[in-house]
């Protein structure tokens, strides 16, 4: 199980979606951490407090873009991936991301 | 003659027998009402200060959600300032756990749930598009965003003021 903590281990200060626009966007963090432990079938626990807040684009493209990149099903998505938050209604966020990408791909 | 003072003696022994009884579940009486009412009343005393932290909580979120959408909508008619994302990310990171920690004291748990629903939808308005690098642009006041900016932030605000409200029921 790998664990990732946004706040330290990628950046307190998560925004935007592109990675053309910044190193510290959705795209970038779902490549550099998500993509590849997924692609190998590790189990991965994201802790998402700590962050001086989170964009709408931002957390689509991180997580709902996993579903589009990987072509993987939310179902699917949801059993390697954990998220960990005191905020309940930001998990339910990501998670509704998730759906909607898991819709798309239908 | 003896047996008759013995007789007498009995008959005034259970009397003060009887009497002590009778003042004993007076006492008792006295006792256990003044606890079922202390633990009524102090019951009564902490569920209104629990509506009134309640209302107190809702009224500051209602104005909270007032400046942001405003903010919000100075961020997409003008031109992109940074400083003002991170402002409006933390603004919407602090209204959405506040409301969240309500569940502690509030019952309502069907109100709580669809403020909650109100304030995603509030926050995919002002953040899902034309936000941070997707910001190419300041958009016209009557743009499509803005409108649904104004909207969901209303709705967030008329959700507070209903979480408010029902904590005074008319009945």
């Amino acid at each position: 199980m790998q664990i990732i903590n946004v706040a330290k281990d990628f950046t307190r200060f998560p925004s935007g979606r592109f990675k053309r626009n910044g190193e510290t966007s959705g795209e970038a963090f779902r490549e550099r951490f998500l993509e590849n432990p997924l692609k190998e079938g590790k189990q991965i626990t994201v802790e998402l407090d700590g962050t001086i807040g989170y964009g709408s684009s931002f957390l689509e493209e991180a997580f709902g873009g996993l579903v589009r990149v990987l072509k993987i099903s939310p179902q699917d998505l949801k059993l390697k991936l954990h998220m960990v938050s005191n905020d309940p209604a930001l998990l339910e966020e990501v998670s509704g991301y998730i759906d909607d990408a898991g819709k798309s791909l239908q | 003659m003896r047996g008759k003072a013995s007789n007498k003696h009995m008959a005034t022994e259970s009397s003060t027998i009887a009497e002590v009884l009778r003042t004993a579940i007076q006492a008792i009486s006295i006792v256990v009402g003044w606890v079922v009412v202390h633990k009524l009343s102090a019951a009564r005393d902490r569920d209104r200060a629990r509506r009134e932290m309640l209302a107190k909580a809702a009224d500051a979120l209602g104005d909270e959600v007032g400046k942001l959408f405003m903010s919000a909508k100075e961020y997409h008619t003008k031109v992109r300032d940074r400083g003002l994302e991170d402002a409006l990310k933390m603004a919407l990171q602090d209204i959405s756990a506040r409301t969240s920690l309500l569940s502690d004291i509030s019952k309502d748990v069907k109100e709580l749930g669809s403020c909650r629903s109100a304030i995603l939808a509030m926050k995919k308005a002002i953040t899902a598009t034309h936000f941070e690098d997707e910001h190419d642009g300041s958009l016209e006041q009557g743009s499509q965003q803005i409108q649904s900016i104004t909207a969901e932030g209303l709705r967030v605000k008329q959700c507070f003021l209903k979480l408010k409200h029902r904590q005074f029921p008319t009945d």
